[in-house]
């Protein structure tokens, strides 16, 4: 890992299109202001772990319950008739 | 090579066995979150069910039970980024068969506790048979909406003035 030191205000360029700047340092809190083509996903990291998280807990290859098909299809018919 | 046609045939044979259902195998190039090295899931359901299953092609313990968003939350909407859309291949402005499926964390002891992840929305261009698990970053999805509406007092308060 590459690590820097920057002050408030100062960049840092990665490849050609992508500029990181440093907005505010507050507490143990930095702003960091992104630019980069729209086609550039950016996402804080807890964000990726914390889909992981929850589609490990979802981890099912049980049948539906027909308990649960029940309720999905009165939902869906009071959704639909709002 | 052989071993992996014998196994391919074996996996579709099963699933085309089940009745009234229409199945189809759906490509993931970034697998999904938590398993990113499946890549190849079969989508079944009944026709127009707002309720299906996700199972991996590679390995029969990995499977999720999805549900249509709409059939929960009827004014969901999403925005699919750039990045998400060339994933896909979706075009711009070419209408294509997408359809939204959002994972569900089934309670079995109480299937009305069971939530849906509503911040993730898994969208499958249907043409093209290719799928992918859209993050949002977005704090009014919630990951964890519950389908007894605990979640949304708005509803519960809508529902009583009627």
């Amino acid at each position: 890992m590459l690590v820097l030191s920057r002050k408030v205000n100062e960049r840092i360029k990665i490849g050609d299109d992508i500029e990181l700047t440093v907005v505010a340092i507050s507490g143990d809190t930095i702003r960091l202001g992104i630019e980069a083509p729209s086609k550039v996903r950016i996402l804080r990291s807890e964000v990726y772990a914390e889909v992981q998280r929850q589609n490990q807990e979802s981890l099912t290859t049980a049948q539906i319950p027909d308990e649960l098909q029940r309720l999905i299809k009165d939902k869906a018919r009071g959704a639909f008739q709002e | 090579m052989d071993s992996i046609n014998k196994e391919g045939i074996t996996k579709d044979s099963a699933i085309d066995k089940l009745p009234g259902t229409d199945n189809c195998e759906i490509y993931f190039p970034k697998g999904i979150p938590g398993f990113e090295s499946m890549h190849k899931f079969f989508l079944i359901r009944d026709e127009e069910a707002p309720l299906a299953q996700l199972i991996s092609a590679e390995n029969d313990q990995i499977g999720f039970i999805v549900v249509r968003p709409e059939s929960v939350v009827p004014d969901y909407s999403i925005e699919i980024d750039k990045d998400s859309a060339g994933v896909l291949q979706l075009k711009p402005n070419v209408k294509e068969p997408v359809e939204i499926w959002t994972i569900m964390t089934l309670n079995p002891n109480d299937v009305a506790k069971s939530t849906i992840n509503l911040r993730a929305p898994i969208v499958l261009n249907m043409i093209e048979r290719l799928g992918l698990q859209v993050i949002l970053d977005q704090e009014r999805l919630s990951p964890k909406h519950s389908l007894s509406g605990i979640t949304n007092p708005n509803n519960e308060v809508k529902g009583a003035v009627d």
